[in-house]
């Protein structure tokens, strides 16, 4: 038993390239990049559609006046899991999209 | 097989050829590549302590100016015309990169207002970009946010680069048994972007994704929003850095164990099996052989000990099943967060902890140690050879994943385990001769080949820190982080006379 068979592996072709391996690296930090603005995006989408709707409901009468200042906390509780489920979801279909007519 | 004539000639007349300058070239290319980024991403720390006017944030920035500009050298010196990348090229580049990132992001450790010496510098860098986890620093409650994120970040870059390189390079390079897990998506040509890219940039999403939800969870559980941030990078990278010396002890929230606890298994899980389930195999997961011998063994352990723990009446039950579940798993998935000094739980403890600490998570995740994958092929092995005791004209085979193994892989397996626990005698043996006790040195040996963190004992234990050791135990251990990380032969392999001449 040979500690490294050097030969049958050095002679193979690795399989990929220089300009895939700058490719990778440029998605990647795109990806980043991306993927963070995404968040931000959403999150703030969120926060102030969640603020609109309960500045809404303050105005309809159905919420009494202040309702924000007392419960900031679990408003923005709720955001945080709300955010959480469609950022997951988001990244599902961002990731599924884009394997689109891959086969693993 | 015999090779045929001109395959014959073809190796005679490159056996003697020695390495060209394009060789190098294009391993120089790829690291001013790599450090062109490392250096942009020191720009994030700069702006977070600028935010919060501490003076850091001007060593982040010369840091950051100096990396890039040598890193622009260096691609710019460099670029030419490079078709394929050789094998050995390959090599080069994977260790050349993982020592170049370490070697310039120690920076702005000696720089910043932490005065740690290179030695001590560059030990935290190649701890935070193997994912190890083991520190140098203490005082870390009172650190400027940008030292504590850029920490973060090393762990989670490396992360990144771990599970890239476990799923595309590792396979290619057919080092220890790898060659099993070398996917089809590289084996087919596609006209715009090739299938390796790709690939990487799905498991990017995946991992960028993963992390910004863990991040969410941590802060909904209570953590401040920057702690919550700095856990979520070295949490999905099995990194296990804090933001404080009490690791995640300093919470004390089951929520906060529980949160982490879930997203260090799910790094210490095969990343690619998240896309098959995403490409709608939704138990792709569970179907997978080595996930299913993960988590058994993960229940069996976790399970033994509380019962151990509660029964032993040191701990209540939801407490025992807490602190047992987090640490077993931290050290299992080579994370290495502590949430108190499980070796003070007694002898059987110390013992789980430490043999534990070399299985290792899934190939192809962001965990270091041996790996399950070998150990179910050695399990195989050991049962084909019972069969042959039994029956000795009867035909076994060694199967994993349904599949049957070729003799070169199980050979591959067999030698990766033997220069893993080899590399850590001799390690050890080398840190006993710098002035450390046994158990130190061989625990220490263990966590720096495992890439776990916190070794066995008092001065490295849960509790302690690397800051006390020798300058040359502190770059003896680097030198095993980096080794482990690596897979043992993508580092030994040039040592090898053979690799340079052929």
């Amino acid at each position: 038993m040979k500690l490294f068979d050097l030969s049958t592996i050095l002679d193979e072709d690795l399989g990929f390239s220089l300009r895939e391996i700058e490719k990778a690296i440029f998605f990647i930090v795109l990806a980043v990049f991306s993927v963070t603005l995404l968040a931000m995006a959403t999150f703030g989408g969120e926060y102030l559609s969640g603020y609109g709707l309960e500045r809404l409901l303050e105005f309809s009468g159905v919420l009494k006046k202040g309702w924000m200042v007392r419960h900031g906390d679990l408003f923005l509780h709720e955001i945080q899991t709300l955010f959480i489920v469609t950022f997951f979801v988001e990244i599902i279909l961002i990731i599924s999209r884009y394997m689109r007519g891959w086969k693993l | 097989m015999h090779a045929g004539y001109g395959e014959a000639a073809r190796r005679l007349e490159i056996a003697g050829r020695m390495p060209e300058k394009n060789d190098f070239g294009i391993v120089f290319l790829v690291i001013g590549l790599f450090l062109v980024f490392l250096g942009l991403g020191m720009f994030i720390p700069a702006a977070v302590d600028a935010a919060i006017d501490n003076p850091d944030w001007q060593v982040f920035v010369v840091c950051a100016c100096f990396v890039t500009f040598i890193g622009g050298l260096l691609f710019l010196l460099n670029r030419g015309d490079y078709s394929e990348i050789s094998i050995r090229q390959g090599f080069l580049i994977t260790l050349s990169t993982w020592v170049a990132i370490p070697l310039f992001g120690a920076l702005p450790f000696v720089y910043s207002d932490l005065d740690l010496s290179y030695t001590d510098a560059f030990f935290e860098a190649m701890s935070g970009v193997t994912t190890t986890g083991s520190t140098v620093i203490t005082g870390l409650d009172g650190l400027p946010p940008g030292i504590l994120l850029w920490r973060s970040l090393l762990q989670w870059i490396g992360g990144g680069g771990i599970i890239v390189m476990g799923v595309a390079i590792l396979p290619m390079l057919k080092v220890g048994g790898m060659q099993l897990f070398k996917i089809a998506a590289f084996d087919v040509s596609e006209n715009f972007i090739p299938r390796s890219v790709k690939l990487a940039l799905s498991l990017s999403f995946l991992y960028i994704g993963l992390t910004m939800i863990c991040a969410l969870m941590l802060w909904l559980a209570g953590m401040t929003a920057f702690e919550a941030a700095c856990h979520a990078f070295t949490t999905l990278s099995t990194g296990g850095y804090s933001t404080s010396d009490g690791s995640i002890g300093h919470f004390d929230s089951a929520v906060i164990d529980y949160v982490l606890s879930f997203f260090m298994l799910l790094g210490s899980l095969p990343f690619i099996l998240y896309l098959k389930v995403l490409k709608g195999q939704p138990m792709g997961l569970l179907r997978d052989s080595q996930v299913r011998w993960y988590l058994l063994m993960l229940g069996v352990v976790i399970g033994a000990l509380t019962l151990w723990l509660w029964t032993g009446g040191r701990f209540e039950f939801d407490d025992a099943l807490r602190y047992t579940t987090f640490n077993v798993i931290s050290v299992i998935t080579t994370t290495g967060f502590a949430t108190m000094d499980y070796t003070s739980w007694g002898m059987l403890s110390v013992a789980v902890f430490f043999f534990i600490m070399f299985i290792g998570g899934c190939t192809g995740s962001t965990s270091g140690g041996i790996k399950i994958f070998r150990f179910q092929i050695m399990f195989g092995v050991l049962k084909s050879q019972i069969k042959r005791l039994l029956w000795p004209n009867g035909v076994s085979v060694v199967r994993y994943n349904g599949r049957t193994i070729n003799h070169s892989a199980v050979e591959s397996v067999f030698i990766f385990v033997f220069l893993y626990l080899a590399g850590v005698m001799l390690l050890a043996l080398a840190l006993t001769l710098t002035g450390l006790d046994f158990v130190t040195a061989l625990s220490g040996a263990g966590t720096a080949m495992s890439n776990v963190g916190p070794g066995v004992g008092i001065l490295i234990g849960p509790a302690g820190n690397f800051r006390d050791l020798p300058d040359m135990a502190t770059w003896l251990l680097s030198f095993g982080m980096l080794l482990g990380r690596l897979e043992l032969f993508a580092v030994l392999v040039l040592f090898s006379p053979q690799f340079w001449r052929s």
